[in-house]
């Protein structure tokens, strides 16, 4: 059977060319850097998740000590009237994020992704200098995650990690270039 | 096929993963908030409003046990707190003090006065059904005083009586063992009979606090001290009197005392309640405390009973 010459994979699949015919494998599949959307849709889902199974919890209480306020600025003066519930909201603000913390780390350690990144289907894998990408550790999983950690000097990190993102042109932040680990995906045509 | 199936359970095992993982952080934030809750309370917050409303009710002293068991009684320590809090709040223009308390320890008193004398908020003292001996005195210390036409105020004056047992002892062939240092250490004792310098000693000293009350009535309401003096024999006056006596300054209730403030202050009183902080730790820490006070006192008083009676109380 005569098979019209394609310069380029982009104009194979747009040919009407099936596999079959060129008697290859129904489906051909490559791992390379997930795409800026799914990484980002799977990070708000994992915020939504962590909002309803961890901060719904607390959203009353901190209610209940800032009185409904909602104006940045009564709000600060709220916090500068009372030491007690600057403390307490300090507390619950910890647990929050060492909750939000252990929800990316213990998934990433365990399912290699979490259920954003499931949804999306991208995952999370560590890759040593010319070795196979594996599962990552524990500690790779602090590593990445520890720009969630709103203190200085991880703060910083929020502003370091997109820059390095897209000046790079790795597909990795620099936390993840720190701990060796990439959010990969599954391409397949 | 073996394949597929075990790519199946690959991904059957990574959603239980994935559902025990949150199900945990579920009950962490659970567990963690109900402590937190636990510990937190309403006081950390500092009600909203432009007039504090301060509750003075019950027997004044300086500390109480609190909790469901808990008598209602007016705590001086936490009372000047919250004056204190209202003192420091820069919305709040006025303190409006309920009183509704037959009197309590002078000590209890005076520091609750104290504490509105030095405060600089314009403040309102209305007593309700009771505002008698040291809950007037306290009332004396606001820059305005109302009370009902029917209210029971005034009762200045100093009381330590006693009810004494000696009689009671030896009816039951139970004697008093006196073992003191210092002659006058029992002095008050229920057990046995009080001696004339014992009485002596004791009645200038309600004297002198007798005395303090009058000076501070007096000082407070702008009134001679022996116009004071010459009412402080110890009775308790209807509100229609003591207004005539110049010990309260106008008949009214709520509605009256907050429209003096809003008068005064040309504002729209917006009333926040100041009340003691109450957690679920301290309902339930009052329980046990109420229980292992009682406890400890049924064994103490069975133990150790005349050590406790050797001290007589002085209410005003």
């Amino acid at each position: 059977m005569c098979v019209p010459f394609a310069k380029d994979l982009n104009t194979l699949y747009r040919s009407e060319v099936r596999m079959v015919d060129l008697n290859l494998p129904e489906k051909r599949s490559f791992v390379g850097p997930a795409s800026l959307w799914k990484r980002i849709v799977a990070f708000m889902l994992d915020i939504f998740i962590i909002d309803f199974f961890v901060i719904g919890f607390f959203r009353d209480i901190t209610a209940h000590l800032i009185g409904g306020t909602t104006d940045l600025m009564a709000t600060y003066a709220l916090l500068n009237k009372s030491g007690s519930m600057v403390t307490s909201l300090t507390m619950i603000f910890v647990i929050i994020i060492s909750l939000a913390m252990a929800y990316f780390v213990l998934m990433q350690y365990v399912a290699g992704q979490t259920l954003g990144c499931m949804l999306v289907n991208i995952r999370v894998v560590y890759q040593a200098d010319g070795k196979e990408s594996v599962k990552p550790g524990l500690w790779q999983c602090i590593v990445r995650n520890i720009f969630l950690i709103p203190t200085v000097p991880f703060i910083f990190l929020w502003v370091a990690d997109p820059i390095y993102y897209f000046l790079a042109r790795k597909g990795q932040r620099l936390t993840e270039m720190a701990s060796n680990t990439r959010v990969v995906e599954q391409f397949e045509f | 096929m073996k394949k597929n199936q075990a790519k199946q359970e690959k991904s059957g095992n990574r959603w239980a993963v994935v559902i025990v993982i949150l199900v945990v952080l579920a009950m962490i934030s659970f567990v963690s908030s109900f402590f937190i809750g636990l510990f937190i309370s309403a006081s950390d917050v500092d009600p909203q409003g432009n007039v504090a409303h301060i509750a003075v009710t019950g027997p004044i002293f300086a500390h109480s046990a609190d909790g469901l068991l808990s008598d209602d009684v007016a705590s001086s320590t936490d009372i000047v707190k919250l004056i204190k809090k209202a003192d420091a709040n820069t919305d709040v223009v006025a303190i409006l003090l309920e009183i509704n308390s037959p009197g309590g320890t002078a000590v209890a008193s005076a520091e609750i006065a104290d504490a509105l004398l030095k405060s600089n908020k314009t403040s309102v003292a209305w007593i309700r059904e009771a505002g008698a001996s040291g809950a007037y005195w306290i009332a004396t210390a606001t820059d305005h005083v109302v009370a009902s036409p029917m209210s029971i105020t005034g009762s200045i004056g100093v009381i330590a009586s006693y009810i004494e047992f000696s009689g009671t002892l030896n009816r039951y062939n139970a004697s008093y063992q006196r073992l003191v240092s210092g002659k006058l250490k029992d002095m008050g004792s229920p057990w046995k009979k009080i001696s004339d310098e014992e009485e002596e000693v004791l009645q200038t000293g309600l004297d002198l606090i007798r005395n303090e009350f009058v000076n501070a009535v007096a000082e407070n309401r702008g009134l001679s001290v022996e116009a004071v003096d010459e009412i402080a024999d110890g009775r308790f006056y209807i509100g229609r009197q003591a207004l005539e006596l110049g010990l309260i300054d106008q008949l009214g209730g709520k509605d009256e005392a907050v429209a003096w403030i809003e008068d005064k202050e040309e504002i729209e009183a917006e009333l926040a309640k100041y009340q003691k902080p109450m957690t679920l730790l301290d309902i339930l820490g009052g329980v046990f405390d109420d229980s292992s006070y009682h406890v400890g006192q049924g064994i103490g008083k069975a133990l150790f009973n005349t050590r406790l009676s050797n001290s007589v109380e002085v209410r005003t």
